[in-house]
């Protein structure tokens, strides 16, 4: 168990799950989050009729925070790997236990700061007009992640499916395999099942970097 | 340990794209953040107050910076490491829950701004997109998944386009017809997939099914419990646990007779109250159904003007102003003259504006 959790405390809001068991489903209405106790959760997402596994989260992990936010429907499956204990919080007692736990305040305002890069990272992708530029722009993001350099002339392995290159873009897939093909046409791409190796990333970066500052023009 | 800097005027905390490792308090001087904003690409300066933290989030979040921080008058700057700027928060609580808060707020904002991009592509139902992933796992012979996705497609829209389909569905899954993996059989897959998938009930599984019933449907006493059920929900919403109080007026909505008419108020209080659910999960369209159905059921309830007002206020939520202005000005125009009618008045005035 999580050290500095008493077991009042998962008296008053813990919760228990079996293995196998959802703990919130995709597009359910939300008004929760979670933090781990013990056990191990699966965040999945159904892609293109195949179920994906986002992340593996365990112990210390929290889930579910967007919803002390926005009501929005949950934007993934999350299922109990393990038996899975979990304290379960709402907007209402949510200050109350950051009160006595100050380094889960921490810990959400860590996940707070990705989210608003993360956020507004997709945010720059959708300011951009033609899909040919906006697929190029999730090649360059998803390169930032691994810590790629921006001017290397160097192989990049895009670890996404066509569908979920489209959702980034909000364009239609039909549109997206258009561009995809297009590119792997020309070599600057290698398409494959689950993924795209792209062959260059500087030259990526730099179409993106140029039609930027056109639009600040 | 944190350490005091001096800058003069003009010079450069730090740059846009640089490596970020430090946080910085302002004690003294004049400093400003310069950016583009993302979506109107205008040049912004933002000047920090004395007192005020900068470059919090790149540190926290380990990317780098976003904007360039400069001096624009002798400044005296606190400088901490990410590892000393915990230390300092952990002991300060009310500082970190206040930037807990600014920060969710700039997260609501930007996610609004990303949802309103993104379904410019193709705007999706999240009821139909519940029931898909229902179909998913019932496909692939998960029964658990299954179950669990139709319950709670039942609970939130139990008159939902897809609710006969997922009772039909548990039942298949609750009788053990369910198979996994069927192997699909085109001819008939064109015409009935779904009831060659779930069979037809025979006898047998009809009388489980009616062997099961009390265990499923909770029923809720009659009398007095009724109305400490009712408390006990209004209590639960009011600590916002929305699901757990709709699943308490769904089982008092059930109730077909009530011991005496004091008692029976309470169901038509129970489904406004619903209604009231429904809205503070943002579920306005089943929201505005629980609302018109509550004013075809109890057309003489002193609470119609507070149902139709709603009804104004889940359209306003949906951005169907006109329809919003429609609603409250039947509130408006309905006697006699109460605070209700005023409150109306002006939410006609607020919408206007946004027209």
């Amino acid at each position: 168990m999580l050290e500095g959790f008493g077991d009042n405390l998962f008296e008053k809001y813990g919760k228990r799950f079996n293995p196998g068991e959802i703990i919130f489903c995709e597009y359910e209405p939300s008004n929760d989050f979670y933090l781990i106790l013990s056990g191990n959760v699966r965040i999945t997402k159904i892609v293109g009729n195949k179920e994906k596994t986002l992340d593996i989260m365990g112990p210390g992990d929290i889930f579910g925070e967007m919803a002390i936010l926005e009501q929005q429907p949950r934007s993934a499956t999350v299922i109990a790997q393990t038996e899975v204990k979990v304290l379960v919080f709402n907007r209402e007692n949510f200050e109350l236990i950051l009160q006595s736990n100050p380094q889960m305040a921490l810990k959400l305002l860590k996940i707070f700061c990705k989210r608003i890069y993360d956020a507004k990272r997709q945010l720059m992708i959708l300011t951009l007009d033609g899909d040919e530029y906006r697929v190029a722009d999730v090649f360059v993001m998803m390169a930032e992640k691994q810590g790629v350099k921006l001017d290397s002339h160097t192989k990049v392995e895009i670890k996404l499916t066509p569908e979920e290159i489209a959702n980034m873009c909000a364009i239609p897939l039909d549109n997206c395999l258009k561009v995809l093909k297009q590119y792997a046409k020309l070599g600057k791409i290698d398409l494959l099942d689950n993924k795209v190796i792209v062959n260059n990333i500087a030259e990526f970066a730099r179409i993106v970097h140029n039609k930027r500052k056109l639009i600040k023009k | 340990m944190p350490t005091i800097r001096n800058y003069a005027p003009g010079s450069i905390i730090y740059f846009e794209g640089d490596k970020a490792d430090e946080i910085y308090i302002l004690q003294s001087g004049k400093v400003v953040l310069n950016y583009t904003a993302i979506d109107t690409g205008a040049e912004v300066n933002e000047t920090i107050s004395n007192g005020e933290f900068f470059g919090v989030k790149s540190a926290v979040g380990k990317y780098p910076r976003e904007e360039t921080a400069q001096v624009l008058a002798p400044s005296v700057v606190l400088v901490l490491s990410v590892e000393e700027f915990e230390q300092m928060v952990l002991k300060n609580f009310r500082v970190l829950i206040k930037m807990l808060k600014v920060f969710s707020n700039q997260l609501r904002r930007i996610g609004k701004a990303v949802r309103e991009k993104l379904q410019q592509g193709e705007p999706k139902m999240p009821a139909t997109e519940l029931f898909n992933i229902g179909e998913y796992y019932f496909k692939q012979g998960k029964a658990e998944q299954a179950k669990y996705v139709y319950n709670k497609y039942l609970f939130y829209y139990p008159n939902g386009e897809f609710a006969e389909t997922c009772k039909s569905r548990l039942k298949a899954i609750e009788s053990g017809e369910f198979r996994i993996e069927q192997p699909p059989q085109p001819q008939i897959e064109e015409t009935k997939p779904e009831e060659e998938i779930i069979s037809a009930p025979s006898v047998e599984t009809e009388q489980i099914e009616t062997e099961e019933k009390p265990k499923t449907e909770k029923p809720v006493p009659e009398g007095i419990d009724v109305v400490k059920k009712f408390y006990e929900a209004l209590s639960l919403f009011s600590q916002d646990k929305i699901q757990e109080a709709m699943e308490i007026y769904k089982n008092i909505l059930e109730i077909k007779k009530f011991k005496d008419e004091a008692t029976a108020q309470f169901a038509e209080k129970a489904q406004f109250e619903l209604g009231r659910c429904y809205m503070k999960l943002n579920m306005f369209a089943e929201a505005i159904e629980t609302f018109a159905n509550f004013i075809k059921k109890f057309e003489r309830s002193n609470l119609l003007k507070d149902a139709l007002f709603n009804i104004g206020q889940c359209y306003e939520s949906m951005e169907n102003y006109q329809k919003a202005i429609n609603f409250y000005q039947k509130v408006v125009n309905m006697p006699p003259k109460e605070a209700i009618n005023t409150k109306a008045k002006k939410a006609i005035e607020e919408v206007q504006k946004k027209l």
